[in-house]
């Protein structure tokens, strides 16, 4: 025991790292997005503008945001939790927003009638209603917020994936694989206690863990010597005297051919990744799909060992979906070398991980009826699935393949900064040059690129609903 | 055609019904009538060996459904054709996909959805006969979730039809429709299995529907009442 506590202190200070940032970031994105929110359910000018705005952040890869911060600040934690608050703030105004839309407005209004302040109103007539879902969300964006803290340190940002990227380049592959165990355990751990926040326990519950983690992870934060309030109050400034230097952004002939080909590049690795993920998800979801894995449609009724294969297969793809792409494309490099190939393959297998538990799902929704009416008469398993469960989950399947693609596109912008091809290399060695100019230029493209693969799959996406309800 | 010998029945750890023995003969039609919940849809489930019984044993054409697996057990199915009250059909199918779907007994895995995708001639026109013998030949490809409720029940009969089913289980399918539709349903039935010799297990909690079987099955409280000439049903 002992001896194993040993081998595993070098990976305490990243790992405490990684948490600090992922804590610190959330009250910076509840801070910030919870008033952006408030701004924009007002609507008016300053709702559009504050929703403009959000939007625009949302469109910035976290790593994007990440590398424009290690510029401005220098490495460490401090860029880290920056970057990922701001993103988060991002995400949680749109949701938050939302939210307090969409609940009712008479209580306040009534509140306002009778001469309430407009500050009474609100808290007493409409945060009430909308609660449960501000914690429910709450703990959805904390959940995406240590998914990107596990990786945020390959751009130098801290934490566990600045100690992958070391460990990597002293090609130290033991203390590699311990780190993803590592990144495995704690993005499996958070999802399923968010998870059981979200769903099953009083919402005064939810709050208690968000703050004793949040002020837990910022002490830690500030005892490992990473990050300080001094560090935080000198950001801002920092960061306008970087902007001044970085504009304008240099869109000089040779980064419009360099970033013309970067797009090229991310879009194709984004397709591959979801192409080879999609042809390895969909037979994994039939493996793991209740409806086919019980046994019933092959008239086998239930046996203990009929699931094992769905047991397996289900545990696979939770490990596929939990290791970040960039950490897969780490792996990918090793035998694959450098390029888009590395990108490609860890799309690929993350892809399979989640469209494999997306597709399972879909499938599972389906009525069952029509299927054992076929049994019944007679027709194989296969068939039986084929034709008698699989047109109902078609719909639900395409939506969930376009999510992925644009998900894809986003992440295959980032993964040239480790080298596996795409725009991220451009801006990774922009970065290392210190062009702060031409690094602006790769962002702005980069931006461009994830917002128009945003609004073309809401594009897509409405025609297919509309398709869908025609039917 | 079909017999239940000393049955006892249910899901899981829930019993529905215990020492059921009954037999339909070749080409007789027969009524299961008895109050929701009394084990019917259990009775139907088990003929078609959803699952096994929890005792018992149940035989359709002769052979004890426990002792076949695999092929032997497609094929024994592939016999029997069933109509549920929800219709059981693919809504996202064209109508005469459905009715094809009903042959799927008697292909294998690529030529049953070979059949649906890509079809011959033959195959086409003999869902189109199937689907004038109830009627629809005109809605052939209108898409299942089109139609009315007892349209769909013509079209689960003609996927019967197409199979050349000799065991039709119909469970409760009247139970949604109209009083006229659902006694429209039931001579359909009926008719079809005159007509090609069939035999028909049709459910009903609408006694006077049931006055038009040959016999009566009554289902209630945990046991099956020993069969009943129509005569002395008292219906």
């Amino acid at each position: 025991m002992a001896d194993l506590a040993a081998t595993l202190e070098f990976l305490r200070v990243p790992f405490v790292e990684t948490i600090g940032i992922a804590a610190g970031a959330l009250p910076i994105a509840i801070g910030l997005g919870a008033p952006a929110a408030i701004a924009i359910a007002r609507g008016g000018k300053l709702g559009q503008t504050v929703r403009a705005v959000a939007a625009l952040v949302r469109a910035i890869p976290e790593l994007v945001l990440a590398i424009v911060f290690v510029v401005a600040l220098g490495f460490g934690a401090v860029p880290g939790t920056l970057a990922l608050g701001i993103s988060g703030a991002a995400t949680i105004a749109k949701l938050y927003a939302e939210i307090l839309e969409s609940v009712r407005h008479e209580p306040e209004e009534a509140l306002r009638a009778s001469g309430a302040t407009a500050t009474t109103s609100f808290l007493v007539g409409l945060v009430p209603a909308a609660w449960p879902g501000l914690v429910g969300f709450g703990a959805y964006a904390f959940e995406s917020i240590v998914r990107a803290a596990v990786i945020v340190g390959v751009v130098g940002a801290g934490g566990l994936g600045s100690a992958l990227i070391t460990s990597i380049n002293l090609l130290d592959y033991t203390s590699f694989a311990w780190y993803v165990a590592a990144l495995v355990v704690l993005v499996v751990a958070v999802d399923s206690a968010s998870g059981y926040l979200r769903d099953r326990s009083p919402a005064w519950v939810a709050l208690g863990t968000f703050a004793a983690v949040s002020a837990v992870g910022i002490f830690a934060l500030a005892t490992t010597g990473h990050a300080s309030w001094h560090d935080f109050a000198s950001a801002p400034p920092r960061v306008v005297a970087y902007l001044a230097r970085a504009i304008p952004p240099a869109f000089t002939p040779s980064v419009v051919a360099n970033a013309g080909f970067g797009v090229l590049e991310t879009i194709g690795v984004a397709l591959v990744g979801t192409l080879v993920g999609t042809l390895l998800g969909i037979p994994l979801a039939f493996l793991v799909a209740r409806v086919v894995a019980s046994g019933w449609v092959r008239g086998t009724g239930y046996r203990p060992w009929s699931i094992l294969p769905a047991v397996v297969t289900r545990i696979g793809l939770v490990v596929a979906r939990s290791v970040p792409p960039i950490a897969l494309a780490l792996v990918a490099l090793s035998f694959v070398g450098l390029g888009p190939k590395a990108g490609a393959f860890a799309l690929a297998i993350h892809t399979a991980g989640v469209l494999g538990k997306l597709f399972a799902e879909s499938l599972e929704l389906v009525d069952t009826l029509p299927a054992e009416a076929l049994v019944a008469s007679g027709s194989t398993g296969l068939a039986a699935v084929g034709i008698g469960i699989v047109p109902g989950a078609i719909a639900a399947m395409s939506a969930h393949l376009l999510y992925r693609l644009e998900w894809n596109v986003r992440a295959s912008t980032t993964l040239g900064i480790v080298g596996a091809g795409g725009l991220g290399q451009q801006i990774f060695n922009a970065q290392q040059l210190l062009h702060d100019r031409e690094l602006l230029a790769y962002v702005i493209v980069a931006v461009a690129l994830v917002f128009a693969s945003d609004r073309a799959t809401v594009f897509a996406r409405r025609k297919l609903a509309l398709r869908t309800m025609e039917r | 055609m079909l017999r239940f010998d000393d049955v006892t029945g249910g899901y899981g750890e829930r019993t529905a019904f215990e020492h059921v023995t009954f037999e339909l003969g070749a080409g007789e039609r027969v009524a299961l009538v008895g109050p929701s919940g009394s084990g019917k849809t259990t009775i139907f489930r088990l003929s078609y060996g959803a699952f096994a019984p929890q005792a018992g044993r149940v035989f359709v054409g002769g052979r004890d459904l426990a002792s076949l697996h695999g092929a032997r057990l497609r094929e024994t199915r592939a016999r029997i054709a069933v109509v549920f009250q929800a219709h059981g059909l693919v809504d996202q199918l064209r109508v005469w996909q459905n009715v094809v779907a009903g042959t799927f007994g008697h292909r294998g895995t690529v030529d049953s959805i070979r059949a649906v995708l890509a079809p011959r001639p033959a195959e086409v026109a003999s869902a189109r006969a199937a689907l004038d013998r109830v009627g629809l030949g005109d809605r052939m490809d209108s898409r299942a979730f089109e139609l009315s409720g007892g349209q769909r029940q013509r079209v689960a009969i003609a996927r019967a039809i197409a199979q050349r089913a000799e065991l039709v289980l119909a469970d409760e399918p009247a139970a949604s429709l109209d009083p006229e539709l659902g006694s429209e349903i039931v001579d359909m039935l009926l008719a079809d299995a005159k007509t090609r010799g069939a035999t028909l297990l049709c459910s009903l909690h609408q006694p006077e529907l049931a006055r038009r079987f040959d016999r009566v099955i009554r289902v209630g409280s945990g046991t099956v009442a020993p069969e009943e000439p129509l005569a002395s049903s008292g219906l």
